[in-house]
């Protein structure tokens, strides 16, 4: 049940961007488009599934002066497998994100659930604490992505036009600025509905 | 002491550990990677300098073939060889040449039969926007298509092919990776064909 739990509180009660507000970098700067934003948001997943187990697995082994220093280089290390991963199967997004994979390795959100969590739960909770933080970071870059996306170019995941010919795209909103604003609305948005409730 | 031996003995195990898992995952993608790298960078450019053909250029592209081998210097190109009705019709290979500020890559496309060019385009070059960059343009590598050896020259010293108003040293440099590219192509036009299965 409390592994559950551990998953879930990902997916609403702390869902990475908005509630914990950690990992701001990449939800402002590759959410141009809803595909980009799921992509960052699965390869963020993978890195932050394997890096709590590994960290859960070795959390009695590794000593606390060091425990950062092993944690990075452990994430490191799963960031770079996904830059390989990625650049071998999907070469496109692989230069869309750019310099945005390597950056994983700094996401606030995988040394804070290493540190917070995995470092003193067993593996299986710190699995599903990955895959809730994980999928509700993907989550969210998504529906950033494609409020930017339906907006700035009136297309979703890049092949659906959603508007006729005579539409014209908002293109403010693909652009940084439209980024802060976008991010400010949501985090309003969710405030309101959580107003009460926590 | 104890516990910086135990630091350092567990920051080395954890390092080597994942230092050889990277290894392993990169042997495992090095194959792919090179792969797209040619299929999303050159690709549109093979496709584009061939013509219309039922196999895929890309899928079919042999690597390192030497085509020249002088004192010891070998010219090793890839060739992406183009089939109709099961035989080879044309091949392109990537040319380089000198442009104003830096080199030019440049996809060539060649007719096995006539030795004439099927088309050419500047894959990645480093010239003025607006001047030499128009390299890049139709009015520009239009101008290649069906052009043999002889053609390869500017209008105004009795060849074929416009310069881009402005851009000179670009044209010049454009015009003289392609020809070279056709000399090659008419010197080891039999390794060429053994090299695609044209024979």
């Amino acid at each position: 049940m409390s592994v559950w739990k551990d998953f879930t509180d990902g997916l609403w009660k702390d869902i990475p961007p908005f509630r914990l507000v950690l990992g701001l970098c990449p939800t402002l700067a590759v959410t141009t488009a809803a595909d980009n934003g799921l992509g960052m948001g699965l390869a963020t997943t993978f890195v932050l599934v394997c890096s709590n187990a590994l960290i859960s697995i070795l959390r009695k082994l590794i000593p606390k002066k060091v425990r950062i220093a092993s944690y990075i280089v452990i994430i490191a290390s799963f960031v770079v497998m996904v830059e390989l991963f990625m650049q071998a199967y999907f070469y496109r997004l692989y230069i869309i994100l750019g310099i945005f994979i390597p950056l994983i390795v700094v996401n606030c959100i995988i040394l804070g659930r290493a540190e917070a969590f995995a470092s003193k739960r067993p593996i299986l909770n710190s699995i599903a604490d990955g895959l809730g933080h994980g999928f509700g970071f993907t989550i969210s870059l998504t529906i950033v992505g494609a409020f930017r996306e339906i907006l700035g170019a009136g297309t979703l995941f890049s092949k659906i036009t959603l508007f006729g010919p005579h539409f014209m795209p908002f293109s403010f909103m693909v652009k940084p600025p439209g980024a802060f604003i976008c991010l400010g609305l949501f985090l309003g948005i969710m405030n309101i509905i959580s107003r009460g409730r926590v | 002491m104890r516990d910086i031996i135990k630091m350092i003995v567990v920051l080395t195990v954890i390092s080597t550990v994942m230092g050889a898992t990277l290894s392993l995952v990169e042997s495992i993608t090095r194959e792919p990677i090179k792969f797209s790298k040619i299929k999303f960078v050159k690709g549109p450019a093979v496709v584009a300098v061939l013509p219309e053909c039922e196999n895929d250029p890309i899928q079919d592209y042999k690597e390192g073939v030497v085509l020249e081998e002088k004192a010891g210097q070998k010219i090793i190109k890839s060739i992406f060889p183009a089939r109709k009705n099961g035989k080879c019709v044309a091949v392109a290979f990537e040319v380089t040449g000198q442009g104003f500020h830096g080199p030019l890559g440049i996809m060539i496309g060649v007719d096995l039969k006539t030795g004439k060019l099927t088309g050419m385009r500047v894959m990645t070059h480093t010239e003025t926007p607006g001047l030499g960059a128009r390299a890049t343009e139709p009015a520009f590598y239009k101008q290649f298509s069906g052009l043999g050896i002889k053609d390869v020259v500017l209008s105004d010293q009795g060849g074929k092919v416009d310069a881009i108003t402005g851009a000179t040293i670009t044209s010049q440099g454009v015009l003289g990776a392609v020809k070279a590219g056709l000399q090659l192509f008419s010197r080891s036009k039999d390794k060429i064909m053994g090299a695609v299965g044209a024979g």
